[in-house]
């Protein structure tokens, strides 16, 4: 039997905002500005952040949509940065004295979607390599990475 | 609150075949009916069940396909996606895609869940541990439903055999 050739429809039932209750996102965080301002753009970024200065960039531009895959995004390169650019730390230093906001996305990032490997090398470059006058950014570097956190 | 959103698909999918045309254009009547192919083909669904942390794609054709997944977000994120039925929005890819990399071989299908950007479905960390020792679909993200390059491979074809997902039910996703 044929069926009709007419215009099908369909009704999806959103089941609410779908946010863990009593979340809190971050104040740079913003989905209703993301949703309105990019679409692919922040997720194709976050495979280009090599040093700190492009990280901070794209924290600047696209930080209103830190979550999900941009977040996860984020996490690997502040991740990678500190794993294998601990030589770079006080170029850190620098930009986390001047805009506190964006010690606090670093900080943020150090979150359990991190590979092992990576927070281990984090913990063996703050524990062994810290640059002088940094000591308190490696002990919260260390307490930040450690794989209970 | 329930939110509802009607949409319309007008597309291919609900349209009949083209026919074959005369030479001067005009549709060819030599065709009876029972020739024809259906007018109308089913899109595919996607259900993610967080029970039992599986995604299962029901392509148009009445084919089921199940992938193992899980919806592990970090403990400081939006937490996981409510059940609720989402409309799929956009894929993207990635230079580095690989089984081990972020988002897995096949990269990002998108789809829009209110209030939370970027959540997707995609694979990753085949062979990779997370801050606490978790690897394959079980690796955190920061909201994102994981699954295998399997399942994002069968979204793939879905997406350009004709019969594409348009949107996820996730269900006892607590």
């Amino acid at each position: 039997m044929r069926i009709p050739a007419a215009v099908m429809s369909c009704v999806l039932i959103y089941g609410g905002v779908a946010a863990a209750q009593g979340y809190k996102a971050p104040p740079w965080v913003s989905a209703s500005r993301c949703s309105a301002k990019y679409t692919d753009e922040p997720e194709k970024a976050v495979d280009y952040l090599k040093d700190w200065a492009a990280l901070y960039r794209a924290f600047r531009l696209y930080g209103i949509c830190d979550d999900g895959s941009v977040a996860e995004g984020f996490s690997d390169a502040v991740a990678k940065l500190l794993a294998n650019q601990w030589q770079t730390l006080p170029e850190l230093a620098k930009l986390a004295r001047s805009d506190r906001q964006f010690e606090q996305f670093v900080f943020r990032h150090l979150d359990e979607t991190v590979n092992q490997e990576d927070d281990l090398a984090i913990i063996g470059n703050a524990q062994k390599r810290c640059p002088d006058g940094l000591a308190a950014l490696c002990r919260r570097l260390v307490a930040k990475a450690k794989p209970s956190n | 609150m329930l939110n509802f959103r009607v949409c319309l698909l007008d597309g291919p999918m609900a349209r009949p075949a083209a026919q074959p045309s005369a030479p001067d254009g005009a549709p060819a009547d030599n065709a009876s009916a029972d020739d024809q192919p259906p007018l109308v083909r089913m899109a595919s669904t996607l259900d993610y069940d967080g029970a039992t942390h599986q995604l299962t794609l029901t392509r148009g054709d009445g084919t089921v396909q199940q992938f193992p997944a899980n919806n592990n977000p970090d403990s400081t994120s939006g937490g996981r996606w409510q059940d609720g039925t989402y409309g799929y929005e956009r894929h993207t890819t990635h230079p580095n895609d690989a089984p081990d990399s972020k988002f897995g071989s096949n990269g990002n299908y998108i789809f829009t869940v209110p209030g939370r950007p970027n959540m997707g479905v995609h694979s990753g960390r085949e062979n990779v541990n997370d801050a606490a020792g978790r690897s394959g679909v079980d690796h955190a993200t920061f909201g994102c439903i994981r699954t295998t390059d399997d399942g994002t491979s069968a979204i793939h074809d879905a997406m350009t055999s004709g019969d594409p997902i348009t949107s996820i039910t996730v269900r006892n996703n607590r």
